[in-house]
């Protein structure tokens, strides 16, 4: 999971698959990290990648950068038929509880009253 | 009215209360749990019976999102539309809409010419649904089931030009990127920036 570009990124989408959770708590997620096209316009080799897109003609522009499916896991789930049917993400601003380097999300899903960590 | 979004403008605070059609649309300002200033937001000629689909909100700007991908923006201080267009890239309907300030653009790429005062300048990240309606009941949206199909991310473009003696407003929504998800159909999404 990474991108050959070392730009800072400032904005992430997350998609969210409606399907039921699976037995162990885990979560279909997406994410697609949105960045400044540069000047080199070279692809990405992400294996979990869905699709690749197509490069803005304005070279200074935003665009999607890369697409990664993880599995963030729900604590304490106990293997309920259930779909989330909301979710909202929120950044982590607490510097205590991010390591070096890495961005992290709280992912809030309506799966009862659930809350997944997500680090990126 | 089944939507009320707080904005963050300090206090005294404000709300924007609205229902599924788009009129009226009713901006609220309180201080201690008391109403001082109850108004309507003026929907544009051709919007007034148009269905809201969705809202962002930042600095002190509201982003409608109609039905038929119209959107239409208001500057929340004199409540005023300040841009308006369609988004017509889109084959389906838009169904979420948020807004990407260009300010966080890192200094090595700000060799960008600056918009022009007043103008309105940044992205919108649109999702695009393909919508499987219920043909019985295909007046009722909560039928209808929604299949994402593309992330569009969308440059704001609004510029001025002189026609004859008078200066026109030309409001423009262009597409920069496109994201699209084939079989894998996510339905829920968010939109954060990086702390």
């Amino acid at each position: 999971m990474g991108t050959k570009r070392d730009q800072k990124s400032n904005f992430f989408v997350f998609l969210l698959n409606r399907e039921r959770v699976k037995q162990s708590g885990l979560l279909r997620l997406f994410t697609v990290k949105l960045n400044w096209a540069s000047s080199d316009k070279g692809g990405n080799n992400d294996d979990d990648e869905i699709k690749d897109t197509k490069q803005s003609s304005n070279s200074e522009s935003l665009c999607f950068e890369y697409v990664t499916e993880v599995m963030p896991k729900i604590s304490n789930f106990s293997g309920e038929k259930l779909k989330p049917d909301y979710m909202k993400v929120l950044p982590v601003v607490d510097p205590n509880d991010q390591k070096k380097g890495e961005t992290c999300f709280y992912v809030y899903v309506g799966v009862g009253n659930r809350t997944v960590v997500f680090k990126k | 009215m089944t939507r009320v979004e707080a904005l963050e403008d300090g206090t005294p605070r404000s709300l924007l209360v609205f229902g599924k059609q788009s009129a009226p649309i009713i901006f609220v300002t309180f201080s201690d749990f008391e109403c001082t200033m109850q108004s309507e937001l003026e929907i544009p000629s051709g919007l007034e019976n148009r269905q809201i689909v969705d809202l962002c909100i930042w600095d002190n700007k509201a982003a409608f999102l109609f039905d038929k991908n119209a959107i239409a923006v208001f500057e929340l201080t004199t409540r005023t539309v300040v841009f308006r267009a369609t988004y017509a890239d889109a084959t389906n309907n838009i169904s979420n809409i948020y807004f990407v300030s260009e300010h966080s653009q890192p200094s090595a790429h700000s060799s960008k010419v600056a918009p022009e005062a007043g103008m309105l300048s940044g992205f919108f990240l649109m999702t695009e649904t393909k919508m499987q309606v219920n043909k019985n009941e295909a007046e009722k949206v909560s039928s209808r089931t929604k299949l994402l199909r593309k992330l569009h991310l969308v440059e704001i473009q609004q510029s001025e030009v002189k026609v004859k003696k008078n200066i026109e407003r030309r409001d423009r929504l262009e597409q920069v990127d496109e994201l699209t998800f084939g079989s894998e159909n996510p339905k829920l999404v968010d939109f954060v920036v990086a702390p």
